[in-house]
């Protein structure tokens, strides 16, 4: 409650600040125009009253608002300086001290409760105000990435037992758009979840800010206990970017527990679900025998990504044979990009088909395809490869010669 | 004496208008900038960059770095080029006919080979004489194309022309890249919303003069001790923090800097790559790429900018120097305009059309001459008693306050959000650079800028103009 207090009043600190600097020449104007003006009993006479035409009486104003912010400026960049200065110090000091103590919070010599009891009050002793809780909350978000164990029971219980969930809170609710997100990585690696918190980040998921909604995606895939909600919210009003699709993907991949109905986002009518989908068959389910018909299903999607995906996808949960047999069949109606996908990241096998399929590949196609598929005819079948190198073609030549040079060299 | 005072006061307005309207123009780049600095810092204060490099789908991208001489510095360029942090990326340097040994010791310290590669001559670029490829494994990302001279801008289609990403990274070669630079830059794409399709996005160059070195990356950063160095590095913050922050905003950016830009390699492609009979390369190609996507894509698309410092350059350090480069940019610039006059207040390319062009045209092409003129014209009715000298007087005092005001706001929003100098001797410098370049540095860019147009108009000159590298200050 301190904490959102206290940002409030910031907040409306600085508004109020901004509205007297605004207003500002206004005074000015108000002052030049006039005789004088008394304050505390005294007159203060205005030497150009009368002197000037109006307009020129806005041009002084001009010129004493510019030059009076520029030596505010000077001010403000000295002070930010020395408060950067003295912030960077205790910030450096503070974040190594507390990331030395919560190691020894999570790895104590002894396993006893009067040990973690000792450390706990080692680190409220530095919690002195709001700027070192903010940096206990930073040092824990840095311990929590950078490991690789799940210690959000451990770190949940430190929050509590230092009563930092409100300032948690309070940032959540902040009208900060920083506040709110740092507020969501501690909830997300600390497993904060309640139904208030919930409540809120689901909010969020539906803000027009992407950087917000983002995080937001993150957070709920790391909370969300039931695995049909997440399917639901993702994507639910706005359309979600690439940066979105990758971020929700790392975060269920980093979250071993968290189960999803990925074949509900298989069999979604929105592409960017789709595009989810295909990424947890190929990295997540990788065992999941459900998930190969709805793949295959996407594989002549109007969509470019989605078919590239789904054909990456497929080729990687088949065996070596029903995938091959599926690529020469739709080969020639795909696109470059795909085709190109497909020949770079497929298996081919030294067997006849394939090697006669590669074979045509490489007389047919352009040149970025030829490479890729003369590569793996150079590691699959020298004897074949070796006809090429009698091809007079120069497209021919400059591709064998590639292939031949990045080999051998 | 009616036609005399008639003429008197239609220049009078006319001055009156263009600088009430530059002045205005200032100030809401001062506004949109604002805004669009502390939106981004929201949001991107808290993000890990790094996070980035363990995506999934990520477009595979191709850095391509020009050089010419650069013997001195190439070794440590290139290293940091190779310290650059993101999956699927390859270095391509381009070595476009140097006479020194830049290319020579590049085959030495990266123990490269000759590669017979499949290059396809999409773009028509000068004669390429050989392809080398890294036989360590530890570079095995760096590309080496050794070619014929052609200018900068042949060399980045030969290297467009090589290379086989989805996005390419054009840099110049003695820039220092920070590690995180390309997950910065390639952000913007990765947000792509509503079918708008991010074609370019450009990042902030800043000054590299006097600052340390170590194992290419920028170990500290110093505020130079050359006068021209110190003038740059304020202007530098005005152009990027401000401008370019305010007109992508709007989406209305026109330059990408040809030090930092990353690019669809597929557009750039299919309008041809670079002009190489341009000067002014970088601002040409997006207004190209630009029309391309009015004209034939017909789609909504962006030009994005990343306010971060994530490039440092070596800046001219005389005046020598300075004035080739005032007068090439000015002579791109011009180039640029007449090239694309069609664009000007044409409704049809939107806001580019209607409002970053002709700001473009009257206020960075136009501005020398109508400060020239408009000091000639006071001077002569000065001197005939036909203008207050108090008004006159008034008018300087304001528009020098004006300038401070405006610089002081750019250092601010350095101090607030990047804090790239640390100490409190920058701040006192910085302090005393603006007062000075407006008496100094602004006067010699005018000079400059004019002669551009003289060589551009008059000797028909289009060429580059020589540079001489002094290399880091690298341990």
């Amino acid at each position: 409650m301190f904490f959102l207090t206290k940002t409030y009043l910031k907040n409306h600190v600085k508004y109020l600040l901004f509205l007297m600097a605004i207003s500002f020449p206004l005074i000015i104007f108000l002052f030049l125009t006039n005789p004088g003006v008394i304050i505390f009993g005294y007159f203060i006479e205005n030497p150009i009253y009368q002197k000037f035409p109006v307009w020129a009486v806005v041009i002084f104003v001009f010129i004493i608002f510019s030059l009076a912010s520029f030596i505010m400026f000077f001010v403000i960049n000295l002070f930010l300086t020395s408060l950067r200065k003295r912030s960077d110090r205790q910030s450096k000091r503070l974040q190594g001290l507390f990331l030395r103590l919560i190691i020894s919070y999570l790895y104590p010599v002894e396993q006893s409760i009067d040990e973690e009891y000792k450390t706990i009050a080692r680190i409220k002793k530095f919690l002195y105000n709001g700027f070192s809780k903010k940096e206990l909350l930073i040092s824990i978000t840095k311990v929590a990435e950078n490991i690789n164990t799940d210690f959000s029971y451990q770190f949940k219980n430190l929050v509590l037992k230092l009563k930092l969930d409100g300032i948690v809170k309070s940032m959540l609710y902040s009208a900060n758009l920083s506040d709110k997100v740092l507020a969501m990585h501690i909830i997300y690696y600390l497993d904060l979840g309640n139904v208030g918190y919930l409540k809120r980040i689901m909010k969020y998921s539906e803000s027009n800010n992407f950087a917000l909604r983002t995080e937001s995606y993150i957070t709920l895939i790391r909370l969300m206990k039931d695995e049909s909600q997440l399917v639901e919210f993702i994507g639910k009003k706005y359309n979600l970017s690439m940066l979105d699709i990758n971020v929700i993907v790392n975060a269920i991949l980093n979250n071993p527990m968290l189960k999803i109905d990925f074949i509900k986002l298989l069999s979604s009518d929105k592409t960017r679900k789709i595009l989810i989908g295909l990424l947890m068959a190929q990295y997540k389910y990788r065992d999941n025998s459900r998930s190969i018909i709805l793949i295959l299903n996407q594989l002549d999607n109007e969509n470019l990504m989605v078919k590239r995906l789904a054909w990456d996808a497929y080729l990687s949960l088949v065996p070596e044979k029903e995938g091959f047999d599926l690529i020469r069949e739709h080969y020639h109606e795909l696109d470059h990009n795909v085709k190109l996908m497909i020949i770079k990241h497929f298996d081919f096998y030294n067997n006849k088909p394939e090697i006669d399929f590669l074979d045509e590949i490489i007389l047919s196609e352009p040149a970025s395809i030829k490479i890729e598929a003369m590569k793996k005819m150079f590691k699959l079948n020298m004897k074949t490869f070796i006809k090429y190198v009698e091809i007079e073609d120069p497209v021919m030549v400059s591709v064998c010669s590639e292939v031949i040079d990045i080999n051998i060299n | 004496m009616g036609i005399e005072h008639f003429l008197h006061s239609l220049i009078n307005v006319f001055f009156l208008v263009y600088g009430l309207t530059l002045f205005v123009s200032y100030i809401t780049i001062g506004i949109f900038s604002s805004l669009e600095l502390t939106f981004y810092n929201n949001r991107n204060k808290y993000f890990n960059f790094n996070s980035i490099t363990d995506f999934k789908e990520l477009p595979t991208i191709s850095v391509i770095a020009p050089c010419y001489n650069e013997e001195k510095s190439i070794v440590e360029n290139v290293r940091s080029l190779l310290s650059l942090k993101y999956p699927d990326l390859d270095i391509i340097v381009v070595n476009d006919g140097s006479t020194d040994d830049s290319l020579k010791i590049l085959k030495e310290t990266y123990h490269l080979v000759r590669v017979n590669f499949a290059y396809e001559q999409s773009i028509n670029t000068e004669k390429v004489r050989g392809i080398y490829k890294s036989s360590g494994k530890e570079y095995s990302q760096l590309i080496v194309i050794d070619k014929e001279n052609g200018g900068k801008s042949d060399a980045l289609n030969a290297g467009i022309n090589l290379s086989r990403n989805e996005l390419f990274l054009a840099i110049d070669v003695d820039c220092i890249i920070e590690q995180e630079a390309i997950s910065r830059m390639v952000k913007p794409f990765l947000e792509e919303e509503d079918d708008r399709k991010v074609i370019a996005s450009g990042g902030v160059v800043r000054i590299a003069n006097n600052c340390q070195i170590e194992n290419g990356q920028i170990a500290k950063v110093n505020f130079p001790k050359n006068i021209w160095a110190e003038f740059q590095t304020l202007e530098y913050m005005r152009v990027f923090t401000l401008g370019r922050m305010a007109w992508s905003r709007i989406n209305g950016l026109l330059i990408i800097s040809g030090a930092f830009g990353l690019f669809d390699r597929d557009i750039v492609l299919k309008i041809g790559g670079y002009d190489i009979t341009s000067v002014g390369e970088d601002l040409e190609l997006v207004l190209r790429m630009r029309k391309y996507m009015h004209n034939v894509e017909k789609k909504k698309y962006k030009v994005a900018f990343i306010p971060d410092p994530l490039c440092w350059t070596e800046v001219p350090s005389n005046l020598k120097m300075l004035s080739r480069q005032r007068n090439r940019w000015a002579r791109g610039l011009i180039d640029t305009m007449i090239k694309h006059r069609d664009m000007f207040f044409n409704p049809k390319f939107g806001r580019i059309g209607m409002i970053s062009f002709p700001y473009w045209l009257f206020f960075e092409w136009m501005a020398p001459f109508v400060e020239v003129i408009g000091i000639s014209y006071l001077i002569t009715m000065i001197s005939l008693g036909k203008i207050d000298l108090t008004i006159v007087i008034l008018f300087s005092i304001f528009a020098f306050s004006f300038g401070l005001l405006y610089s002081s706001f750019s250092v601010f929003y350095e101090k607030l959000i990047f804090s790239r100098y640390r100490d409190y001797k920058f701040l006192f410098k910085i302090f005393f650079i603006s007062v000075t370049e407006i008496f100094i540095f602004h006067p010699l860019n005018t000079i400059f800028s004019l002669k551009g147009n003289y060589d551009y108009f008059i000797k028909k000159k289009r060429g580059w103009g020589k540079m001489k590298r002094e290399g880091f200050n690298s341990n």
